[in-house]
């Protein structure tokens, strides 16, 4: 991670504290804020992915992987931007089917570490174990429990959670090979 | 390539060349000195930080990749360990001019630069021989990478197959790759360490050949695979074979060098000087192993009828350090920096010149109200004005 990295990612752990605060304190209003950020946050870089995949990518071998990855990022963006408008207990069921999503990407991720001997793959286990957890919670108290004030409130503490994961990597050790 | 063919090798090279046994270790040491001049041992004894050719891990980890990071990258590895093998390249078909730039930047062999890497170290002393011979031997080692940070360019996939001896037959495996900077390369299994895959554009894992390990600077390696810039195109990589040539270059390098009237030419590589040691280098090359240092070492006695003795990075700071400001210059030292200045300013002012802002604007452009390599300005143009 370089310097700048490592900033951006604080400054992103900070911004995510205070989603999670927003959410807390109304939770009604906090979850469109939310769906709005994280539909710019998917749609910009959905746009990006396509944009380096017709300036760069293009000519690669494999570069058609850019391109399937910037349409399903500009499509779940899209999605997004959609659902601010429908009833509440989608929105829930929507935001806990997203972090369940992320939370196996970090499963899966974590057993390609493991896999390849990779040492340092517990930040990355515990951030999508939490993720599937936190998701599942979403799921069950939004969606089948109908209680979605405690929906949003677990997906707050994820949001937390996930801060601190964030913020807590800044001062991992990096590991690189060197070229001589 | 590593310190066995940087540093021995490169001995030996140059005592068959004709160089004194003196000359020869200062050719060798200054060659092997390039994968050693970081910004932070220049810091450390107080020399010029832009004429560093080489980064530390920690350096890499912390490099910016901004526009002007990447510049810097740039600048270092591809005038000292990628040497671009042509900076004015078509490219792979119908492609954008920000992919065109990154392709031209591809290390290969005998180029232009080349010829201009050898000159620029003509009647300049052993140390800027040493650093011709490091950019030399490497473009044999690195060729089909970039020196800079590059997923479209520098990626490689799964289709990598290393092609070994086992008993009288040539059997291929496919190279497992893991990215635990930890554990050993093990050539018995086709089992090596690269860089970790990252989807991202400018990241650090993307630079040179970390994408696939160390495998390029082993000499008995034998490998295909398919690089990302060549449009499916399948490379053999055929290591031994490479790093005969890449001997056999340097002792014509060499030779020209020493020759007041010599001209660098590229194509020529000197089989007839290694004759009598021909089949212990290629033995040398072909045993898998991670590093030759000691067979090298005892080639060179063979060669010199001297012991070289062991690299050792300190062996000139002593003098560099305690000398004035104004003598700093005639020092071993000063002599490598301001060889590594000029090379470094004459690639990126190569690279500049193709159209290409990937390294930079060149020292020369202080003279239009540009500001870049500061440093540049202080130590190669003022003093060699003075001079």
């Amino acid at each position: 991670m370089t310097r700048f990295d490592r900033i951006v990612n604080c400054i992103f752990g900070i911004l995510q504290i205070a989603f999670a605060i927003v959410l807390m304190v109304s939770p009604g209003r906090g979850l469109i804020l939310v769906l709005a950020a994280i539909s710019i946050g998917l749609t910009l870089t959905g746009v990006q992915t396509l944009i380096y995949y017709l300036d760069m990518a293009r000519s690669m071998v494999g570069g058609k992987s850019v391109l399937y990855r910037g349409l399903i990022f500009l499509d779940l963006g899209i999605l997004t931007r959609s659902l601010i408008d429908d009833p509440r207990i989608y929105l829930i069921a929507y935001i806990g089917l997203l972090t369940v999503i992320t939370g196996m990407v970090g499963v899966f991720r974590t057993y390609d570490l493991i896999r390849r001997g990779a040492v340092h793959w517990r930040l990355t286990a515990a951030y999508g174990i939490t993720h599937v957890i936190m998701g599942i919670a979403v799921l069950v108290f939004g969606f089948f429990l109908r209680l979605p004030v405690m929906a949003v409130f677990a997906y707050a503490l994820m949001l937390i959670y996930s801060a601190c994961i964030r913020i807590a990597a800044v001062f991992k050790e990096n590991k690189m090979i060197y070229i001589q | 390539m590593q310190i066995d063919f940087h540093y021995y090798a490169t001995y030996c090279a140059a005592v068959i060349a004709g160089y004194s046994c003196r000359d020869s270790e200062k050719i060798a040491w200054c060659a092997q000195f390039v994968d050693r001049c970081t910004k932070t041992f220049l810091d450390r004894i107080g020399g010029p930080v832009s004429a560093a050719t080489t980064q530390l891990q920690l350096e890499m980890m912390e490099a910016d990749t901004s526009l002007l990071g990447l510049q810097e990258i740039t600048r270092i590895w591809a005038s000292f360990h990628f040497l671009p093998g042509d900076l004015y390249a078509q490219g792979p078909g119908k492609c954008s001019r920000r992919f065109l730039h990154k392709y031209r930047l591809i290390c290969n062999t005998d180029s232009e630069l080349l010829v201009d890497t050898v000159e620029l170290a003509r009647a300049k002393g052993p140390e800027a021989a040493g650093i011709a011979m490091h950019v030399l031997a490497d473009t044999w080692a690195h060729r089909y990478f970039a020196g800079t940070p590059s997923l479209v360019i520098n990626n490689t996939g799964y289709y990598f197959y290393e092609i070994m001896r086992e008993g009288d037959r040539e059997v291929e495996k496919a190279v497992k790759f893991n990215h635990n900077p930890v554990t050993k390369d093990r050539p018995d299994r086709a089992v090596y360490t690269n860089t970790m895959y990252q989807g991202t554009e400018r990241s650090m894992m993307n630079l040179g050949h970390g994408r696939a390990g160390h495998l390029p600077d082993y000499s008995y390696a034998r490998y295909r695979y398919m690089p990302s810039w060549g449009g499916y195109m399948e490379i053999m990589k055929d290591n031994p074979l490479d790093y005969m040539h890449a001997f056999c270059q340097m002792i014509y390098a060499l030779k020209s060098l020493r020759d007041p009237d010599g001209r660098f030419e590229t194509g020529h590589y000197d089989r007839e000087a290694i004759r009598p040691w021909e089949e212990t280098i290629r033995q040398i090359f072909e045993v898998r192993r991670l590093l030759d240092s000691e067979d090298w070492k005892k080639l060179g006695v063979e060669i010199s009828g001297r012991a070289l003795e062991d690299f050792d990075e300190e062996k000139y700071e002593k003098e560099y350090v305690e000398a004035d400001q104004d003598s700093r210059d005639d020092t071993v030292l000063g002599r490598f920096i301001m060889a590594a200045l000029a090379q470094k300013s004459m690639v990126t002012s190569r690279i500049f010149s193709s159209g290409s802002l990937l390294a930079g604007y060149p020292a020369d452009y202080r003279f239009n109200g540009l500001k870049d390599i500061r440093d540049f300005f202080k130590n190669l143009i003022d003093k060699g004005s003075k001079k």
